[in-house]
């Protein structure tokens, strides 16, 4: 037994992710275990910032993934597979390269991005890093970038937007990098896409020094090419195999002629840890004063060690460290345990892992959602004729199927347009197509990138899927509570799409130029996301993510005790013999202080999340009209209600009191979004209605509300607020469904068919009792466009003929008289609005005509003008 | 900035875990028996008498002046009693099943009439847990909780039904002079009792079967069958029909039900042992469509689970290693090649059959022998609940009576009472609806895509999904890992997943045995007693 398993310093791997506070990620790995890097890895990595995050892997593990619980591949990640050329080349780097403003690092190791990796095998991994200054690992950096460049050349099958960004990172560590002296000074990163990894290291480390070469690999060639030839390489030097103990992974007839040189030792344990198996990859080459120390993905293998990716072997990345004496292995291989072993009694029996390899007669190469369909680009070498297609695209447990017809282009590409529903795509769960050549002929499956949702930054996801996650805990009923988390949801959405900002992309914190492409044009579908253009809506959006996290979490521990404490119910005991071994909980004895503590942080967290809320929807209506923040603000009544209702059910199922203020606060954001009382002077226009007479907005407002789902839930939505409003708010009511009326051209108290109903329906069964369907039909045929009180005053006082009356000026909030020039007092403008009789200036004298002059008035007017007329 | 490469930390969360359901569906099966046939009754109430016991221990508890006002108070005399419990029941029957504790408590068969027995152990799991009879205790209707700071007195309290127990077990323990004088040492503070005490009191306090004529006999009876309480709360009466139910079959089968399995039968079927139809009281009706529901549940259940049990023995056979998924996959193709199962059923073409075809037959079948579907769905889950068998048998059967069953629900869903139980789990349990709906996405499909897209769906992501949802706890089964899957819980026991969900119908059959209503010795018999009941409570529900 070798090795004194003394104290060794180890690394975390996910520490190390973790401690470094990414905001953009690109992870390569041989394969990967989805729902463990969704878990454990990802959150991780979107915790701040953009949190862009794209992982490549071998095409045949993409292939198995379909079968994985997979929740945010090509939504919170881009996910896509390396394709090699020839069936057993391996795509087997395992680099994690962590990108902020100003910094990177990189860790190469040779732990997959699965569980075992990265928790339990012995695995190898070192890490380098780079900062702006010209500070850090310049050589290694230099080395990666062109790696980046040359893989995106290998593979001309990556996704363009894959492509683009490792160009973009690329430039960037170039950029760093540029700034200092680079020398051969430092670390080096060997990769083997251009020239294999032996050729390299026989350039860098003299062979006829090297007298001891120690490996570490937990896997060989059939014929143990690649002992043979490091061997043959470095022929003075004695030869230690590390191997684990894993029978059949090496032939050791084969190794005879070695026999003086060679000495093999089998793994046993490190860290106290006898269950580890050894999957860490090491060269150390030593001469007599100095050593070089290669640890990364290759094994020693002929597909590893001797081959380039050009010429039929992996893709491998090791790095290699040059020290002056032996410390490092000395100390790095004394701290594990190894047992000596014969090489006679060591024999070559692999398990039967038969890689499947998907057909390369048709390759999907990218699949992105645009426009609702989705873009599907692939590659055939089928017979250049028209085909049938068959499409099936899923998502959660919903499925579409089409077929259509294609022909390939010269070069063999196809590009297949798949239509799908609003309600597909509007969920929050990833997207996977299958296409199939009809008839049994080949398939290929990819994910689905859904651009604008991998546009969120890190503070929407976690709104976002908090207030999935809330909902479905406080709703009983599964559809009153996607009713509420869609409209939160589409809000943030939304709110993501106000903020795309196209040409801006952050790559280590600097805006990068449209990369040099390598040869092929570059689709303009990737989406950006600004981190400067948010202003204060980006501060009180992630105001609102933070009370919304926390108050989602509380709300999960209060909830779940309340699920599991129902003993009117009693369940059946699943293990009964466990319960009788373990004598725990005797007579229950719930704390209830510990309950009225939570409800009353639970309250606390609700009147911190509303606020944070109602700023948001505050910041966001001070925006500018503009066709962009369109849809943003056409979502906000449904995401306003929605709210409330989430609010009120909270509330209802901790008994805590109704909170009316909230009420009262959102009534105000209503009118804001829909008023139409802007005719009169010292009231504004909702911003719909400005939107609505505003030539840049029409046609964006127009599209969306052709979409009649979008329009009955806006009618149901506003419905609901009106009715919470109270009876009270009687013009408030008359003055919004004016603006619903303005702005969607449907009159509300005609319009409520089928459709409308069926979204009265759903927002009534959300609300839990607290309004029916009655109630909001009623509210909405109460409004009469002839009664609206804005529209008869402005109507009674636009025909006076203007010399004996004085006209109200509103400038930055301040009314003055046209004709004294004079500021009114400050209750003017209540009176003007609601006066019957007459208001006169008290410094001319002359009554004062109370309505505002303008396009946007006449217009308004002239449109009620219309329609009533045809009412009549 | 390091100085070179390092080993990685181990850093294992994965643990040894004693979950039972990997794809989390027993859930629909056990929610339809507990709120909607047996509410109150679990797979562990099997013995009647620690109702009138419990009540007892917390009525001698307040009658004693014990009311400090503290809960440990209370838990120390439920402690000191249950130990008489348990060496008086093991005294008169050392081999009873059920009894709570057992592996730990106190046998005074052998020793001396003097000797000190400590009866304050607490190191013994109480039978006053929510697994047990706690929760149980309080659904039927014998007493309340009060938590600490919402009363005076916190702990259990009696309900007036449950002080009428309290006493008729106490006159039972009291019935002689020896008896009241061994009391007064069992009641006192002392740590420990004498041996002969708790002997003297063996017979008056232990778990054992009641005679008619004993007065707790009809206390018992009526907290199970609520012939004459309260008749608006709905769970004592849903238990109510549910014994009547069980008896009524036990009648007019006449001696040849004799477990759990022969009940089941009588639901799928409509039929009893003997062939004849069972007459379903009209009062009834609609508790047997209940049954019969949870029945196809457990259909759809054990397909699904026998797909996984395929999954585990693979990877059983890899263990500790992954297997990669498209070898996993790979065996159920060759599986699904080679079954005969679905050659009888769909004809020697099925391998190029889709979806639809296939369903389309199974349709036709149903709609020309509706009464049978029951039997070819009870044998196709028999043949998956046998573990012998080969692996094309299991996924071609796994296969069919998942379409049976789907098929089925196309055709009736809308005439079928108590439909909406299909619908309870939705996506998360994997309801009948949702397979069904899936069915019907997927009816373009071959049957081969179609079992492969069940395998990764309801096999692989269900057992992720499930186990996620339990996180922070470790609760994986199998986990994705390198190239494939791996078994993480090596010993699942077969029969923990590949079994119905607790219907509790053995243990209503033990209660009614133990309030002497039925003789269970030679097939499950209505005594003279069960009789006068069965006809008491035909009139009491209008059956």
């Amino acid at each position: 037994v070798r090795g004194t398993q003394r104290a060794v310093v180890v690394i975390d791997l996910i520490e190390r992710i973790e401690s470094f506070k990414a905001e953009q990620s690109l992870l390569m790995s041989y394969c990967v275990g989805l729902p463990f890097f969704e878990q454990d890895i990802l959150p991780v990595l979107q915790k701040i910032g953009e949190g862009r995050v794209t992982v490549l892997l071998s095409e045949s593990e993409y292939e198995s993934s379909f079968a994985d619980f997979v929740k945010s591949a090509g939504i919170r990640y881009r996910f896509h597979p390396v394709r090699l050329s020839r069936p057993n080349q391996k795509f087997h780097p395992k680099l994690y390269l962590l990108v902020k403003p100003g910094e990177a690092r990189l860790l190469i190791a040779s732990a997959n991005l699965t569980p075992s990796g990265f928790r339990s095998n012995l695995e190898i991994a070192d890490e380098i890093g780079i900062s702006e200054g010209a500070d850090g690992d310049l050589q290694a950096f230099s080395q990666v970038a062109q790696l980046l460049r040359s893989l995106v050349v290998l593979d001309r099958r990556l996704p363009t937007a894959v492509a683009r960004e490792l160009m973009e990172i690329a430039k960037t560590l170039d950029h760093w990098v540029g700034k200092g002296l680079v020398s051969d000074v430092g670390p080096r990163l060997l990769h083997s896409i251009d020239e294999a990894l032996l050729v390299q290291l026989l350039r860098i480390i003299p062979p006829a020094g090297i007298r001891e070469i120690v490996a570490v690999s937990p896997f060989f060639d059939e014929h143990c090419k690649g002992i043979l030839q490091i061997a043959a390489a470095y022929p003075k030097a004695r030869i230690r195999l590390i191997k684990d103990k894993e029978p059949g992974a090496l032939e050791g007839s084969l190794l005879s002629k070695l026999k003086a040189r060679l000495f093999i030792d089998e793994f046993i344990a490190a860290d106290n840890e006898n269950e580890r198996r050894l999957h860490a990859k090491v060269l150390v080459f030593r001469d007599l004063q100095r050593e070089w120390v290669a640890s990364g993905s290759a094994n020693l293998t002929r597909a590893g060690m001797l081959g380039s990716a050009k010429t039929g072997g992996n893709i491998e990345v090791v790095i290699l460290r040059e020290y002056t004496n032996h410390d490092i292995s000395e100390l790095l291989l004394n701290g594990i345990r190894t047992q000596r072993v014969n090489a006679k009694t060591l024999s070559w029996n692999p398990a039967t892992n038969v890689e499947r390899m998907p057909s390369k007669r048709l390759t999907i190469i990218d699949a992105h959602l645009k426009d609702a369909q989705i873009n599907i680009v692939m590659q055939t070498t089928l017979p250049h004729g028209e085909l049938l297609y068959r499409v099936v695209a899923e998502c959660a447990d919903q499925r579409c199927e089409v077929s259509i017809s294609a022909k390939p282009d010269s070069g063999g590409s196809i590009l297949l347009q798949v239509p799908v529903k609003r309600s597909f795509i509007q969920t929050e769960d990833p997207l996977s197509v299958t296409v199939q050549v009809q008839g049994n002929g080949p398939i290929a499956r990819s994910w689905v990138a859904v651009p604008f949702a991998l546009a969120f930054t890190a503070a929407q996801r976690g709104v976002q899927s908090s207030a999935r996650q809330m909902c479905r805990r406080v709703f009983e009923d599964g559809d009153a509570a996607s009713v509420v988390a869609d409209a939160i949801a589409n809000f943030l959405g939304e709110l993501a799409n106000l903020t795309e900002q196209p040409g801006t992309a952050v790559v280590g914190g600097r805006s990068a130029d449209r990369p040099e492409e390598p040869d092929r044009p570059i689709s303009a579908n990737d989406f950006i996301v600004s981190t400067e253009e948010l202003g204060n809506l980006r501060e009180t959006t992630a105001r609102t993510a933070q009370a919304f996290y926390g108050l989602a979490a509380l709300l999960e521990k209060i909830l779940m005790v309340a699920d599991t404490d129902d003993e009117d119910m009693p369940a059946d005991s699943i293990d009964v013999e466990a319960v009788e071994e373990k004598p725990g909980r005797q007579l229950e004895d719930r704390n209830e202080q510990s309950r009225k503590r939570d409800r009353v942080k639970v309250e606390d967290q609700l009147s911190q999340l509303t606020e944070a809320f109602r700023l948001t929807v505050r910041e966001a209506l001070n925006k500018e009209v503009s066709p962009a923040a369109v849809p943003f603000v056409l979502n906000l009544p449904d995401a306003v209600i929605s709210f409330l209702l989430l609010h009120a059910r909270i509330r209802q199922l901790l008994n805590l009191e109704p909170d009316r203020r909230l009420t009262y606060a959102f009534r105000d954001i209503l009118q804001d979004v829909l008023s139409i009382d802007g005719v009169l002077v010292g009231t504004s226009f909702g911003w719909l209605v400005r939107a609505k007479c505003s030539d840049r907005c029409q046609t964006t407002l127009q599209e969306l509300l052709n979409d009649r789902g979008r329009m009955s839930r806006l009618f149901a939505f506003i419905a609901a607020g009106l009715v919470m409003a109270g009876p009270k708010s009687s013009d408030l009511a008359q003055a919004v469904l004016g603006g619903l009326h303005f702005v969607t051209g449907e009159m509300p108290a005609s319009q409520i068919d089928e459709e409308i109903r069926t979204q009265l329906g759903r927002v009534a069964a959300a609300s839990g009792g607290w309004i029916s369907v009655a109630e909001m039909e009623k509210v909405l045929q109460a409004y009469a466009p002839g009664q609206l009180s804005a529209l008869s005053l402005a109507k009674r006082w636009s025909a006076k003929p203007a010399d004996s009356f004085c006209r109200a000026i509103e400038r930055n909030s301040i009314v003055s008289c046209s004709r004294s020039h004079m500021t009114f007092p400050a209750n003017t403008s209540v009176m003007l609005k609601s006066a019957n009789g007459d208001v006169r200036c008290p410094f001319c004298r002359r009554v004062i005509l109370p309505v505002k002059t303008g396009s946007i008035v006449s217009g308004v007017l002239n449109w009620f003008d219309f329609v009533l007329a045809g009412t009549q | 900035m390091n100085r070179g490469p390092e080993w990685t930390r181990f850093a294992s969360d994965e643990t040894n875990h004693r979950g039972l359901d990997p794809l989390g569906l027993a859930a629909v099966g056990s929610n339809i028996v507990q709120t909607r046939l047996l509410p109150g009754i679990t797979n562990t109430t099997v013995h009647v008498r620690y109702y009138s016991f419990f009540c007892w221990v917390f009525w001698s508890f307040w009658q004693n002046g014990r009311n400090s006002g503290r809960i440990s108070e209370q838990r120390r005399w439920l402690t000191r009693l249950e130990n008489i419990l348990r060496s008086a029941t093991l005294f008169r029957e050392p081999t009873l099943r059920g009894l709570v504790g057992v592996n730990k408590a106190i046998r005074i068969n052998n020793l001396p009439g003097n000797s000190q027995i400590q009866i304050d152990t607490s190191n013994i799991i109480s039978a006053f847990t929510p697994a047990f009879y706690s929760a149980s205790f309080r659904a039927v209707g014998c007493g309340r909780w009060v938590a600490s700071g919402q009363g005076p007195k916190p702990g259990a309290h009696l309900s007036p039904f449950g002080e009428q127990l309290a006493k008729a077990f106490d006159s039972a323990v009291r019935a002689s002079v020896v008896t009241r004088r061994a009391l007064i040492s069992i009641f006192s503070e002392k740590a420990t009792v004498p041996a002969k005490d708790i002997r003297v009191v063996a017979d008056a306090v232990r778990l054992r079967p009641l005679s008619p004529d004993e007065r707790e006999h009809g206390l018992l009876l009526e907290l199970l069958l609520r012939l004459r309480s309260d008749r608006t709360n709905l769970n004592w009466q849903t238990r109510s029909r549910s014994f009547a139910l069980l008896l009524e079959i036990a009648e007019q089968a006449k001696g040849r039900i004799t477990d759990s399995g022969d009940i089941h039968k009588v639901f799928a079927t409509s039929r009893l042992p003997n062939k004849k139809t069972f007459l379903i009281p009209l009062g009834l009706q609609l508790d047997f469509q209940t049954w019969k529901r949870y029945q196809e549940r457990q259909y759809t259940k054990l397909s699904i689970y026998s797909l996984w049990h395929e999954i585990v023995q693979m990877l059983n056979y890899r263990s500790p290693k992954t297997a990669p998924t498209h070898q996993l996959l790979a065996h159920f193709q060759v599986a699904f090649q080679r079954s005969d199962t679905l050659r009888k059923w769909f004809g020697t073409g099925y391998g190029n059959m889709t979806v639809g075809n296939c369903q389309d037959l199974l349709l036709r079948r149903i709609r020309k022998q509706p009464e049978e579907f029951g039997s070819w769905a009870l044998t196709l889950a028999e043949t998956l609940l046998d573990l012998r068998r080969s692996s094309p048998e299991r996924v071609g059967t796994s296969l069919v009576l998942l379409m049976l069953v789907c098929s089925y629900w196309s055709d009736a869903k809308n005439g079928l009472e108590q439909s909406q139980l299909h619908r309870q789990g939705g996506r998360t349990r994997l309801s009948l609806e949702v397979l069904a709906a899936d069915v019907e996405q997927m009816r373009s499909e071959t049957l081969g895509s179609y079992l492969q897209w069940t395998v990764e769906n309801y096999v692989f992501k269900q057992a992720t999904k499930v186990a996620l949802g339990k996180l922070p706890d470790y609760r994986y089964f199998i986990v994705r890992d390198d190239n494939g899957y791996r078994l993480v819980k090596p010993d699942q026991r077969p029969s923990s997943y590949l079994s119905y969900d607790p219907s509790r119908i053995e243990s209503a059959f033990a209660l009614m045995s133990e309030l002497n209503l039925i003789d269970p010795t030679n097939g499950h018999r209505l005594t003279r007693t069960g009789r006068n009941v069965l006809r008491a409570l035909r009139a009491h529900h209008q059956m």
